[in-house]
């Protein structure tokens, strides 16, 4: 790995900003909008395994990882067990990447690291268990996956985050949650859109397990006020998702009998909360539409200002964590937070002059070394005008005599 | 010679200047007794009346104004004079003191500012639109208007003429200022109740208010007119008018909970320049690392056994973490204003030898044309040469012409060139 493709400069024109918007619209799978030349920069993610048991035992939450951050993440990039974490730094300027989410493994645990590039920080995760996309579907009755669900970032929802002045880890856990935020776009108020909500992601931290547990759900909408027989019908006439035919009414005696009786009362919404239903301020198309405009106008569409239910659907995966260990740098600098391990500020302190005192020996061995390299060059060098001298001081000597 | 426009016109103005000054000054007369008056009264409208001597026509009849008012006053037949002074009062008194008294009456110098220092400019600067303020506001003060009659009496220095007239003289025929103002204000009122019974503007306010009214008693809330209301979520606050009633919001659902970050920054910003952002993010910083009091411990982390350097760590973890360029890295910093002054000093050599090279196209065009204008003399000189030389070879080859036909003085050049 860390070679990034090629860009063609003088045939292909980049749009903007250099390679940022362009190689992120190349990249990630979906783009949601990197038309704009004037884009602004998007906060971008790469999924990565690290270590060799952890690319035994996390590909999958990896893969499923990468779909919750879509679409701002590089979905289709190609790793090696054997790149090496400056790999990953190293391409995370040209790729345009914002956040690394590093899985690794030890056989106590599993851990998650979230690293800020290009300059930190670093908040480690511990795993304390998880549930994959393929477990979290396997118990549902109905699951659902729309795919266009993907096209754009989830919504963050954060509970629990907010810190008192007395909790002892509580700079941890707001910075965890700031990352957490900052992973995924901000909305933009003047150019946000109702649709584009097609997915939540919820963080809640318990301050009494330490614990963060984080679920991924698809926000679907019904309209509510007509009966579900009838909202079928309609929206098998519509083209959507039902087989186009017109249903039997040979049975009934007349059409009346058909809507009211037999179909079901009108408005017995069993399904839907009193208090998901909401009125919503912009259209919303339902996730059985292919195109919102084909549907406009039709049953299962949810118009601006008329009655809609709101549900989520979990896609998946779940985590449990605890927030490991904060640093200042990627994977590396000094450690803000450690869950087991803490240092009095002697120690602290200590360690620092052991590193500076460290860092002073190495660069004096360096200047040393590079002196003796010198120091040989020079002798060598002067043995060397030492011989030519003698050999041409000899030769006209020897034409003298 | 007759005098241009421009000297006619100012030199009409003086004049009326000279007649404002008239009547205050026949007013005086009357104060102290008629003879000095009188003397004084010549001595001044000659005095004044010098200047103009180019133009006979006016400066006669100045002078004869005045001598008519000297005249008027020693017979006492006053009230025919004071007639006349009203009449020119009231004629200078239409003119605006800004173009009447153009030289004198001027607020402030311009002063040039381009070629100051740039602690000079700002303060010339400063004074001038500080001087402005002041001469617009003394300028639109309604109690300190003053007319061009005002003006010049003050000038002058003497007391106005209906002080100095006191009960005997009739009334002038000037309007106050104030008066006139009144009249004004009378006017653009009259105007503006026409304009309004014009377009029915009672009539459309008591059907607004009628329909207000009906609405209010049917119940019904107009309609929201924003398009764009806040993104809806369970629970989520909701911007929309129509349903900020029915949903609570967040707070009130939990305050613990926290959502995306929201961007409602203006269209302009995504329109600021990046190098000048950054470059004023780096002075920022590093103002602020001085303001610390160390120039490189920041980048090594809080070791330096300061109480706040904890706090320090957190704060540029949190605001890294949220996205923000935190230059705190002395290496870096040192670095890049390495570059900025690399950059500068390339700039600088480009400009130098572009300058040169300016410079040495020009210096090699004035040698090339130089050359030609020479070869053109030369040329042209030897021309001439030849053409002698041959008119000298026509009458009979070389030296044909000296000798005992040529005359005197005449002899030509002795040899060919």
């Amino acid at each position: 790995m860390a070679r990034t493709r090629r860009r063609k400069k003088r045939t292909h024109l980049s749009d903007g900003d250099g390679g940022r918007s362009t190689s992120s619209k190349n990249l990630s799978s979906t783009s949601a909008s990197a038309s704009s030349s004037r884009e602004r920069k998007v906060p971008t993610s790469l999924v990565a395994l690290r270590g060799p048991l952890a690319h035994s035992l996390l590909p999958e939450l990896s893969e499923d990882l990468k779909k919750m951050l879509l679409p701002h993440t590089l979905s289709n990039l190609r790793t090696r067990r054997s790149n090496t974490l400056k790999d990953f730094v190293q391409v995370t300027g040209p790729l345009g990447v914002s956040h690394m989410v590093l899985l690794s493994a030890t056989s106590a645990a599993s851990y998650m690291r979230i690293v800020r590039t290009p300059h930190g920080p670093t908040v480690t995760f511990k795993i304390e268990s998880y549930a994959l996309t393929r477990d979290v579907v396997s118990v549902q009755r109905r699951p659902r996956a729309p795919s266009h669900a993907f096209t754009h970032p989830p919504l963050v929802v954060l509970h629990g985050f907010k810190t008192k002045p007395e909790d002892e880890d509580g700079e941890a856990v707001s910075l965890a949650s700031v990352t957490l935020q900052n992973m995924f776009p901000a909305i933009d108020v003047r150019s946000a859109r109702l649709h584009e909500c097609r997915r939540v992601l919820c963080c809640s931290y318990d301050r009494e397990t330490k614990r963060i547990q984080l679920r991924h759900y698809a926000i679907t909408c019904k309209p509510v006020g007509a009966s579900k027989a009838i909202s079928n019908f309609l929206g098998k006439d519509a083209g959507g998702a039902g087989d186009g035919k017109l249903p039997d009414l040979s049975k009934y005696g007349d059409v009346s009998e058909a809507v009211a009786g037999v179909f079901g009362g009108y408005g017995s919404e069993s399904e839907a909360d009193e208090d998901a239903r909401v009125i919503l301020p912009q259209d919303y198309p339902d996730d059985a539409t292919s195109s919102a405009r084909r549907m406009a106008g039709k049953a299962g569409y949810n118009r601006r200002g008329e009655q809609s239910a709101v549900k989520v659907h979990e896609l998946g995966p779940r985590l449990e964590m605890s927030i490991m260990k904060v640093e200042e740098g990627v994977c590396s600098g000094t450690v803000l937070f450690h869950q087991y391990i803490s240092k009095t500020e002697e120690e602290a302190q200590e360690l620092e002059e052991r590193k500076m005192a460290a860092s002073e020996l190495k660069a004096q061995r360096k200047a040393e070394q590079e002196a003796n390299v010198a120091a040989k060059q020079a002798a060598r060098d002067a043995k060397k005008r030492e011989k030519a001298a003698r050999r041409s001081g000899g030769s006209g000597g020897g034409g003298g005599g | 010679m007759p005098p241009t426009r421009a000297s006619t016109r100012k030199r009409t103005s003086s004049s009326l200047a000279n007649n404002g000054g008239a009547s205050t000054l026949i007013s005086q007369a009357r104060d102290q007794g008629e003879t000095r008056a009188i003397a004084e009264k010549d001595d001044d409208a000659v005095v004044v009346g010098v200047p103009d001597t180019t133009d006979a026509h006016e400066h006669a009849s100045t002078r004869s104004a005045a001598h008519a008012d000297v005249e008027i006053i020693h017979t006492s037949t006053s009230s025919s004079a004071w007639e006349h002074a009203n009449f020119f009062d009231a004629l200078i008194t239409m003119f605006p003191p800004h173009i009447y008294l153009a030289e004198s009456y001027k607020d402030h110098d311009a002063v040039p500012v381009q070629f100051m220092k740039k602690h000079d400019k700002l303060e010339a600067k400063a004074a001038s639109k500080a001087n402005s303020k002041a001469a617009k506001r003394r300028k639109l003060n309604p109690d300190a208007a003053r007319t061009t009659l005002d003006i010049l009496q003050n000038q002058n220095g003497t007391t106005t003429a209906s002080e100095g007239r006191a009960d005997d003289a009739p009334s002038r025929a000037v309007p106050s200022l104030a008066a006139s103002r009144d009249e004004l204000r009378e006017r653009l009122a009259k105007r503006l109740e026409e304009m309004r019974s014009q377009r029915k503007a009672a009539e459309r306010e008591a059907q607004a208010k009628d329909a207000l009214a009906f609405r209010k008693q049917t119940q019904q809330p107009p309609k929201p007119k924003s398009k764009q209301p806040a993104k809806q979520q369970p629970g989520q606050q909701n911007g929309g008018a129509t349903t900020t009633a029915a949903i609570p919001t967040a707070e009130e659902v939990d305050p613990e909970l926290q959502f995306n970050r929201l961007r409602v920054e203006s269209r302009a910003s995504e329109f600021v320049d990046k190098a000048v952002e950054r470059k004023r993010q780096r002075n920022r910083e590093e103002k602020r690392s001085r303001r610390r009091g160390d120039g490189g411990g920041d980048c090594d982390g809080g070791g330096d056994g300061d109480g706040d350097d904890g706090t320090h760590d957190w704060s540029t973890a949190m605001r890294r973490a949220a996205g923000e360029r935190v230059l705190d890295d002395p290496k870096a910093l040192k670095k890049a204003l390495r570059r900025e002054e690399k950059r500068k000093e390339k700039a600088r050599g480009k400009w130098a030898s572009r300058v040169e090279g300016q410079e040495k196209r020009q210096r090699d065009a004035q040698e090339k044309r130089q050359k030609n204008l020479k070869l053109r003399r030369d040329a042209k000189k030897s021309r001439k040469i030849a053409k002698r030389d041959k008119k000298l070879a026509d009458r009979g080859g070389p030296g044909a012409a000296f000798g005992a036909n040529a005359r005197p003085g005449f002899e030509g050049r002795k040899t060919l060139v």
